[in-house]
C-alpha cells in the first residue's frame, strides 16, 4: 500500500572470506516498508531468520527440550552442527552461560575458546549471548569480540545498565549489537538513542523488546513490538532498528512443559508453545526468531517460506472437507 | 464520520444537566461518551431522533453478530480498531469444532461430550470452545436433522449449520431456526435460496466467495438487499497468505475505509490446512489457526478436540483480546495463604496476576500455610521482570520494610524464586535476612516447602 513514511534499516550479520570474514554468506535483516501481510510483497525484502540457541554448559531444560539435543548437548561445536545441517537453522546463538561467576565462572579466554570452536563447526553467522551478569558480560565481550574480528556477529545483548563496554567492544571490533529492553517502547528508544550517542550507527544495531512466552506477558510482548514497528514505519529513527525475539522463552511456561495428563502429551505441547509464541511475533514484526525445538523450527519455517517467500502451502477445496467423516 | 466530538454529541443531549447518567453535566457526559468511557444511552431522556443517530455513528465499523441465543450465545465483530495497543479488540474469536452428520449418534454425543468437557480456569475466568459446527456431508436433509436433533439433546452450545445445499440446511433450521444458528454458506450459485432461509428463520448468514474481495462485496449487497441484517464473510482458504492478506485488507476496508459492504465478522477453516506428513498434520492445523487468530478471524473452525491443541489457542485468545490499558496485576503487599502463624515460612513473587495465583494455589497444594510478599514489578511476570531489572534486592529488601514483615514472623528468612537466585547475596547483605532460593517452577513448591517445614 506504501502508507508509510519510514523505512526499517537493513543491518548485517556475518562476513564472508572477502569482507575479512569466514561465513559462507551474509543475512541481511530488516528493510521493512510495511507489516508483513498489510503491504505487498516489495514491502518485506528480507524474510525473517531462525537462529537456533545453543548453550556453552549444562543448563536445566525441561526433557522435551533436551531430547533432540541429547548426544549434543556437552559439545556447542557439534550442537551447532546438528542445529545448521539437521534443522535447517539460519544463524547459531551461543549463549555463554558458564562465564557467570554464580554457574560456572568460567574466564573470558574460555569463552572466547567456545566461540572459535563453534565457528569453526558452522559457516552461518553467529549471535553471541552473555550470561546476563551485569559484572562479567563486558570482560566476556570485549575478549570475544576481539577474537572473533571481522566476522560482523551480533552481540547480545547491551542493556540499560550495561551497553558501553559492549558498543566500544562492537564498534573496535566491527560487530552488531543487540539492545535488550524490558517491554517498554520507550525504553527501547532510550536504549538506542545511548548506543548511537556513542557512535554505534543504527545499521549496526538490533532491539530485543523482550518476548515473553504464551500466556505469561505475550500480549504485552506483542503490542510493543507492533508499536515499534509501526513508530519505525511512522517515521521515528530512534525505532527503524530491526526485532529480535528469544522464542525459547515460550518454555517458561508451565503449560509447554508440566507432566499433566489433562492438558495432553508434553511430547506436543512444548512445541507448539513454541511455535505460537514464535508466529505471533513474526507477523507483529519481529526480523529475527532465536528458537530451540526442532518441531517449533519447521513449523514457523513453513509459515516464513508461505508468507514471506510465497511457496504455496496445500489446502483443501471446502467442499471436499464438508464430505469427510472425520 | 464514525466518531463523534464531544460537541457533537452535547448537540443531541437534552442539556437539563439531571445528572441521571451520573455525571453533573450533560458536557462531561459527553465528553465521556467521546472517549468510550460512558455508554450514550446511559441518558435516560435522548429523543428517538438523536437515539437514531447516535447508534448510527457510534456502530462499530465492523457489524456484532450473535450466533446462538440464552447465556451461551457467541457474539462476534463489533470492533473499532486495526492495532490492539490503539484501543481493544472486543469480542474474542469464537473457536468451533467441526462434527459431520455421518457419525452414529453415539459417536456423535461422544465427540460433543469431549467439545463440552475442554474447559480451563486462568485468571479467574473459564476458557473453553464455543461453537459446535455440523458438516453435511451426507448431502441427506433427514441425516442432517437427525445430527441437529442429536446436537440439541446434549449441548446448549451454538451450531454452526455447514451446507451448500439450501434443501439440507432448510431440514436443520427447521429443528434449530430458533436458537440463531450461522448459517454456512451461501455462494454466488445458492445466494438467493440461503438469503430466503436467513431471513425465514432469522439467522446469521455467512457468505463463502473464494475470489476477489470485490465479487465478495457484490455478494453481500445481494443479501443486504434482499433484508438479511447479519452477515459473517468467508474469503476462503487456497493459500495461507492470500487468505491472512484477505482478512488484513477486510479489516482495513472496514475500518480505515469505512467500506460497509467489508465490514462484517470472518470466518476460517484452519480445518483445511494439510501437510504432506502426517506427524505435523496435527500441529499445522494450531499454527495456521494462530495466525488467522492474530489477524483478524472471528471465527477459527478446527477438526478434532485435542486438549494440546486448544490449549495455546484458548489463552493466546485470553491475552490478545484482553484490554491493554488495565495489567492483570495484584496489589502489592504481604498476603497471609492459608492459617499463618509468626514461625510460616515467608516467600517473595512479582505482581502479575497470573504469577500470583500460580503461586497461591501452589502454596494452597502445599498444606502448608506461609506468607507471600508480591513486590510491585508492574505486572510483570518473574522472569520478565528480573530480565528487566524489577525484580532487584533492593526492591525487596524496601518490601520487607514497607509490608512490616518483622512483625508478622518471628524468623528472619525469605524464600525467592530459583530463577533470582543470582539476587541472593545481595539481598543477605541488604536486609541480613537468610535467603533461601527456592524452585524455578512453583509447581515443585509443594514439595519445597512440605521439606522445609519438617526440617
Amino acid at each position: 500500500m506504501g502508507r508509510w513514511a519510514g523505512r526499517i534499516v537493513e543491518v548485517k550479520i556475518g562476513a564472508t572470506k572477502a569482507e575479512g570474514g569466514s561465513r559462507d554468506k551474509v543475512i541481511v535483516v530488516g528493510g521493512e516498508t510495511d507489516l508483513p501481510l498489510f503491504g505487498s510483497k516489495e514491502d518485506l525484502p528480507n524474510p525473517p531468520i531462525i537462529s537456533m540457541d545453543i548453550f556453552d554448559c549444562k543448563i536445566p531444560l525441561p526433557k522435551v527440550l533436551k531430547t533432540p539435543f541429547i548426544e549434543v548437548l556437552e559439545d556447542p561445536a557439534e550442537w551447532a552442527k546438528l542445529c545448521v545441517n539437521k534443522y535447517g537453522a539460519d544463524m547459531i546463538s551461543l549463549h555463554l552461560v558458564s562465564t557467570d561467576p554464580n554457574v560456572l565462572d568460567r574466564s573470558p579466554k574460555e569463552a572466547a575458546k567456545t566461540v572459535e570452536e563453534v565457528l569453526q563447526a558452522v559457516k552461518v553467522p553467529l549471535i553471541i549471548g552473555g550470561s546476563g551478569n551485569p559484572e562479567k558480560d563486558p570482560k566476556v565481550f570485549e575478549e570475544v569480540a576481539k577474537v572473533t574480528e571481522g566476522e560482523r556477529c551480533l552481540l547480545s545483548s547491551a542493556t540499560l545498565d550495561v551497553y558501553k563496554e559492549i558498543a566500544a567492544a562492537a564498534l573496535i571490533y566491527g560487530h552488531n549489537v543487540v539492545a535488550f529492553t524490558p517491554v517498554d517502547v520507550n525504553l527501547a528508544k532510550h536504549l538506542n538513542r545511548l548506543l548511537m550517542n556513542m557512535g554505534l550507527p543504527p545499521d549496526k544495531i538490533v532491539m530485543d523488546p523482550t518476548a515473553a512466552s504464551l500466556g505469561y506477558g505475550h500480549e504485552y510482548s506483542f503490542s510493543v513490538i507492533e508499536r515499534i514497528r509501526l513508530g519505525g514505519l511512522q517515521g521515528d529513527r530512534d525505532l527503524q532498528m530491526p526485532i529480535l525475539v528469544g522464542v525459547t522463552n515460550a518454555w517458561g511456561a508451565r503449560e509447554a512443559w508440566l507432566k499433566d495428563p489433562s492438558l495432553g502429551p508434553r511430547e506436543y505441547r512444548g512445541p507448539i508453545w513454541e511455535a505460537v509464541t514464535g508466529i505471533t511475533y513474526m507477523l507483529a514484526g519481529a526480523d529475527i526468531l532465536m528458537m530451540m525445538h526442532p518441531i517449533a523450527v519447521s513449523l514457523v519455517k513453513r509459515v516464513i517460506n508461505n508468507v514471506f517467500r510465497g511457496e504455496k502451502t496445500s489446502i483443501k477445496e471446502v467442499y471436499e472437507w464438508l464430505k469427510e467423516v472425520m | 464520520m464514525r466518531k463523534l466530538t464531544p460537541m457533537q454529541i452535547y448537540m443531541l443531549l437534552p442539556k437539563t444537566n439531571c445528572g441521571e447518567c451520573g455525571f453533573p453535566t450533560c458536557l462531561a457526559f459527553a465528553f465521556n461518551v467521546a472517549s468510550g468511557k460512558a455508554n450514550v444511552f446511559a441518558c435516560p431522556y435522548l429523543s428517538d431522533e438523536a437515539k437514531r443517530k447516535l447508534s448510527e455513528a457510534l456502530a462499530p465499523p465492523i457489524k456484532l453478530v450473535t450466533i446462538g441465543v440464552g447465556s451461551e450465545a457467541v457474539k462476534i465483530g463489533g470492533e473499532r480498531v486495526i492495532h490492539r495497543h490503539e484501543d481493544k479488540f472486543y469480542n474474542p474469536t469464537a473457536i468451533a469444532f467441526a462434527i459431520s452428520d455421518l457419525l452414529s449418534e453415539e459417536e456423535l454425543r461422544k465427540q460433543i461430550a469431549a467439545i463440552e468437557n475442554t474447559k480451563l480456569e486462568r485468571l479467574e475466568e473459564i476458557l473453553k470452545p464455543d461453537l459446535i459446527a455440523l458438516k453435511g456431508s451426507s448431502e441427506n436433509p433427514e441425516r442432517f436433522a437427525k445430527a441437529v436433533e442429536t446436537i440439541l439433546e446434549t449441548t446448549s452450545l451454538p451450531i454452526i449449520l455447514c451446507s451448500f445445499n439450501p434443501k439440507v440446511m432448510e431440514e436443520g433450521l427447521k429443528l434449530c431456526g430458533s436458537k440463531r444458528p450461522l448459517i454456512y454458506a451461501a455462494t454466488k450459485d445458492n445466494l438467493e435460496s440461503m438469503a430466503k432461509l436467513a431471513i425465514e428463520y432469522d439467522c446469521p448468514l455467512a457468505i463463502y466467495e473464494p475470489g476477489r474481495l470485490e465479487s465478495l462485496a457484490e455478494l453481500v449487497k445481494k443479501a443486504r438487499n434482499m433484508g438479511v441484517k447479519d452477515l459473517v464473510l468467508d474469503v476462503g482458504f487456497n493459500d495461507l497468505r492470500e487468505t491472512l492478506e484477505k482478512l488484513v485488507l477486510l479489516r482495513h476496508l472496514a475500518i480505515g475505509e469505512e467500506k460497509r459492504e467489508y465490514g462484517y465478522p470472518t470466518i476460517t477453516f484452519p480445518s483445511l490446512a494439510t501437510t504432506e506428513s502426517d506427524a505435523l498434520a496435527d500441529f499445522w492445523e494450531v499454527t495456521v489457526a494462530t495466525s488467522f487468530m492474530i489477524r483478524y478471524a472471528s471465527i477459527i473452525v478446527l477438526n478434532s478436540i485435542k486438549p494440546w491443541r486448544i490449549l495455546p489457542l484458548l489463552i493466546l485468545r485470553q491475552g490478545i483480546f484482553r484490554d491493554p490499558r488495565i495489567h492483570p496485576r495484584v496489589k502489592p503487599g504481604l498476603y497471609a495463604i492459608g492459617n499463618v502463624n509468626e514461625h510460616s515460612p515467608c516467600l517473595v513473587t512479582s505482581n502479575y496476576a497470573l504469577t500470583y495465583f500460580t503461586v497461591k494455589s501452589d502454596i494452597e497444594a502445599s498444606k502448608v500455610p506461609s506468607y507471600l510478599l508480591v513486590v510491585d514489578t508492574g505486572g510483570l511476570s518473574v522472569a520478565s521482570a528480573f530480565a528487566g531489572g524489577k525484580f532487584t534486592a533492593e526492591k525487596i529488601a524496601e518490601a520487607i520494610e514497607e509490608h512490616k514483615i518483622k512483625e508478622k514472623v518471628k524468623h528472619r528468612t525469605i524464600i525467592i524464586p530459583g530463577l533470582t537466585a543470582k539476587i541472593s547475596g545481595k539481598l543477605e547483605e541488604l536486609t541480613n535476612w537468610k535467603v533461601i532460593v527456592g524452585p524455578r517452577d512453583s509447581s515443585e513448591l509443594r514439595v519445597f516447602l512440605r521439606k522445609i517445614s519438617t526440617t
